[in-house]
């Protein structure tokens, strides 16, 4: 329809219309609908954008560019820094039996409450009843550690307290009156 | 290059390909953003944003349906994005005044600036409706969703801008536009 009345139009122009005809024709061009005469003329608007426009947009995706390949290094950076931690600790057990780490743990660690240790008389070991019996003797004196006597009392090594006491006969001997006195 | 040898171009990242793309759908859809934003800077930014959508999406593009209504989609959901930013939809603000700046030619179609001038005399609501429903070719149900309004709305305010719109072409004395009684 659109295109049979711009060749009706084309042709009048060319052979010339009488005015009757002509009337009729403006008629049929006013009652264009306003909608097509829009659609009609919206490529008019086209003009390219300011050039900068490409430069901001270049900009743009030099940064993706950037980000994308610094975003993958990290990922491989992280994948690498799991892989070790998984390495070091599947070597974890084989190095435990090896070395004494856990009793150094133990010792950097005390438990909050001691425990007591019982000396089983069969074991034939000497050493290591001394030391248990030691470390029960150290232990007894944190609890009850040295009362402050008078200036009359005197401190002995205790492996010579039993020695003193057979000599508590001998007058004068102050450790036997310490004692008798206690 | 073909528009296909265009895309695989740019879907591997090469930058004089996607600087072609830019100048050869640029200019059509500048004058498309023209409909729908008055501010040179603010069409800019959008058509920077947008073709950062198209070149960065470009895979997505399969081959149905033409190339250039697909970046066209993009830019125009990109503008309405921008609008909904600012404007309401659903408030539509009617303007009493019309005075429309109009050259003394009277013309048989209508020039770049006369749409311009129509346009921007129009409430963003009609206006963007108008340009949705008549230049773009939307139907109400997707217009309704792209704004977030009712199809109601949709067409209602499509009535009204027509309708604003005839009384601006009637004023200055457009000869193409038929008259009260012609149009019923």
């Amino acid at each position: 329809m659109k295109n049979n009345f711009f060749q009706l139009n084309r042709s009048k122009d060319q052979h010339g219309l009488p005015n009757q005809r002509k009337s009729r024709i403006i008629k049929m061009k006013q009652s264009k609908d306003i909608f097509d005469l829009f659609r009609e003329s919206k490529h008019k608007l086209d003009e390219a954008p300011n050039p900068q426009a490409w430069r901001r947009l270049e900009k743009r995706l030099d940064t993706r560019r950037a980000t994308r390949g610094g975003s993958l290094y990290r990922i491989m950076a992280m994948a690498a820094g799991v892989l070790l931690l998984i390495g070091v600790f599947s070597l974890l057990p084989a190095l435990d039996q090896n070395s004494p780490q856990e009793d150094v743990m133990a010792l950097n660690h005390p438990p909050s409450e001691m425990e007591d240790l019982v000396v089983d008389p069969a074991d034939s070991d000497q050493n290591i009843i001394k030391v248990v019996e030691f470390s029960r003797q150290y232990q007894d004196r944190m609890v009850q550690p040295i009362e402050e006597g008078s200036s009359a009392k005197k401190l002995v090594p205790s492996n010579q307290l039993n020695t003193r006491i057979q000599n508590a006969d001998t007058p004068g001997d102050t450790l036997a009156k310490q004692k008798s006195e206690g | 290059m073909t528009e296909k040898e265009l895309i695989a171009a740019c879907t591997k990242q090469n930058r004089k390909a996607q600087q072609w793309l830019f100048d050869q759908y640029s200019p059509t859809m500048n004058g498309t953003l023209k409909r729908y934003l008055k501010r040179t800077e603010d069409r800019e930014d959008v058509l920077v944003e947008a073709f950062f959508k198209v070149l960065t999406n470009i895979e997505q593009f399969k081959g149905n349906g033409s190339f250039e209504g697909w970046i066209r989609r993009i830019v125009i959901n990109e503008a309405l994005m921008f609008l909904r930013k600012k404007h309401n939809f659903n408030m539509t603000v009617e303007i009493d005044d019309v005075d429309v700046p109009w050259r003394s030619k009277v013309q048989a179609e209508l020039e770049a600036q006369d749409i311009l001038d129509l346009l921007e005399k129009l409430p963003t609501g009609y206006r963007t409706i108008f340009n949705l429903y008549v230049l773009e070719g939307y139907k109400h149900r997707e217009i309704a969703e792209l704004l977030d309004i009712s199809i109601n709305t949709s067409k209602s305010q499509l009535i009204l801008a027509k309708k604003r719109m005839q009384e601006m072409l009637e004023k200055v004395n457009y000869p193409g536009i038929p008259s009260k009684e012609q149009s019923g």
